[in-house]
């Protein structure tokens, strides 16, 4: 079948202005869900990045001195060892500190190139058995005292606010966006119906001379992927503005752990095209049901 | 060409059959008028050949092939050899005369040079090439009826359905109607028209196949209208 750009092209087009106000509701809906949903990945692409530090259960950090001595660590590892509150503990030495750090910082070269794997400071990450915050607070001060160590860092009490507090949050925008998202979907589909209605005539005359699904479906679903885009398109803008606040935020706030919340515009491509690749489905999907279910009605 | 096997046909909420155990068999280049009274069941006659309403019982067969187990897929492929044609013409407002005509050709993916030598021909054989960029506002009943015809015809269909084609047009205008249909069913398209007309069936004296109730009570060779 020849299909006709040119044919295509004005029926898409017609069918864009004939409701502008349809339209302009249908592109903001799918835009303000996707914000949602972006801002949700946007968490949680921060959590990710901090948790990288704090995994397996590790509740604190014993940070040594770049110039411990050996005897000094061996001291620590032990006391660490005859612990018994301590379930387990692990020493991290500079090369694994060091391809940690890379990792954690692999957008920022400028941070990567000024740091030596000599420079960094190796630790201990530590399992207690017991992971209540008052213990694990007490349990850790007890080694920010001896010889070598720098001091202390308790994952649990960080984590857990975080996790809590960005779970909570994340959670709350899934949801949110997940309603949003169907709330789009729908009025994409009622958007694309209307479409259809005010095409109606040409439907019927294509139906009785002939002219495939396929074919009277091509340019309504064309319609819902516009629509769907246009709004994933907007979204990527809010997402990118909401990502400076953010960044902003964290680096005047100048608290150290939430660092892996200062994303780089370039750490949101994933996001981006998650985005489109939403934006695009809802118009898809809410066209191609639509057009469908009209047909066989 | 098309043959009806016990067709019956009763729409959801009806208590009794707009069509009941039809038999039919239509020959190839035939031309034949569907009369009887309001609610008898000739559009319903017609709309069970191009699949516009399925059967509920029997068979259809149109060139040869039973349509009730035709794939949904291929109805459209059945529907380019059937044109049809309507009491209330459904032209298409905002295009022109040669515009509604190439639309059934566009739809079904016909190239461009086809389109471009077949509309004119078309507009022509239906007495209206001197008005191809009119638009049917700018027409009299009977030639907005013409351009149908011609939308109907264009693909050279094996069978022109019409459902009362001349059910708004004064009588004078309607035989000129009648004419073009005539010569279409002598280039051996078989014609299935519904009517009321009653002038129009006794001039013509062509197969008359008369509906009572959804019941043929009729079918006659060479007919009138009662
Ligand atoms: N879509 C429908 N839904 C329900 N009932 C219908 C439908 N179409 C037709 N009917 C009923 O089926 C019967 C036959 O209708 P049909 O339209 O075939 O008659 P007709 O002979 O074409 O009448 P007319 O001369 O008025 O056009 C009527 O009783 C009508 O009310
Ligand atoms: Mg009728």
């Amino acid at each position: 079948m020849a299909l006709r750009i040119d044919y295509l092209a004005k029926e898409t087009g017609n069918n864009l202005v004939r409701n502008p106000s349809l339209t302009i509701a249908t592109i903001l809906t799918v835009s303000v869900s996707l914000v949602l949903l972006g801002t949700a990945l946007l968490i949680r692409r921060g959590v990710d990045d901090t948790n990288i530090r704090f995994q397996d259960g590790v509740e604190f950090i014993v940070w040594l001195a770049p110039d411990v001595s050996p005897e000094q660590r061996d001291s620590v590892d032990r006391a660490l060892e005859e612990s018994p509150a301590i379930e387990n503990h692990r020493f991290i030495n500079r090369e694994e500190t060091f391809q940690e750090f890379q990792a954690f910082w692999e957008n920022s070269p400028e941070i990567l190139d000024a740091v030596e794997p000599e420079q960094l400071p190796t630790s201990f990450r530590v399992v207690p058995v017991e992971p209540d915050l008052a213990v694990v607070e007490a349990l850790g001060r007890e080694y920010e005292s001896l010889p070598g160590v720098t001091g202390v860092d308790f994952a649990g009490e960080y984590i857990r606010r975080l996790n809590s507090f960005t779970d909570t949050a994340s959670r709350i925008m899934l949801f949110a966006s997940f309603g949003s998202v169907v709330a789009s979907a729908l009025l994409m589909y009622n958007s694309i119906r209307t479409a259809l209605f005010a095409r109606r005539r040409e439907v019927e005359v294509m139906r009785l001379v002939g002219a495939t699904n396929s074919f009277i479906r091509i340019p309504f679903v064309l319609e819902g992927l516009t629509l769907g885009v246009f709004g994933a398109g907007l979204s990527v803008l809010g997402v990118f503005g909401l990502n400076r606040v953010i960044r902003n935020g964290v680096q005047n706030a100048d608290i150290d752990f939430f660092d892996g919340f200062a994303l780089e515009p370039s750490d949101l491509t994933p996001i981006v095209i998650y985005l489109l690749i939403a934006g695009a489905a809802i118009g898809a999907i809410g066209s191609f049901v639509a057009v469908n279910r009209y047909l066989d009605a | 060409m098309i043959k009806l096997e016990n067709v019956t046909k009763e729409y959801p909420g009806q208590n009794k059959p707009a069509l009941h155990n039809a038999d039919a068999d239509i020959s190839k280049g035939e031309f034949v008028f569907l009369v009887g009274p309001s609610g008898s069941g000739k559009s319903t006659f017609i709309r069970l050949l191009n699949k516009q309403e399925e059967p509920d019982t029997g068979r259809i067969f149109v060139a040869g092939k039973d349509i009730g187990r035709l794939r949904s897929w291929r109805v459209p492929m059945l529907r380019r050899n059937i044109g049809a044609v309507f009491q209330d013409y459904k032209l298409l407002p905002t295009r022109t005369v040669s515009e509604n005509v190439s639309f059934a050709l566009e739809v079904i993916g016909r190239p461009r040079h086809v389109i471009k030598t077949q509309v004119p021909a078309i507009c022509d054989l239906v007495g209206l090439g001197d008005k191809m960029d009119k638009y049917p506002h700018q027409l009299s009943g009977g030639e907005q009826q013409r351009v149908s015809i011609a939308r109907a015809f264009v693909n050279r269909p094996l069978i022109l359905l019409a459902d009362e084609p001349t059910g708004n047009l004064d009588p004078q205008t309607a035989i000129g109607i009648m004419r073009l249909l005539d010569r279409i069913n002598k280039t051996g398209t078989t014609v299935v028209m519904a009517t009321h007309d009653r002038g129009i069936v006794d001039t013509m004296r062509r197969r008359v196949i008369e509906l009572a109730e959804g019941d043929i009570v009729r079918d006659q060779a060479r007919g009138v209208y009662e």
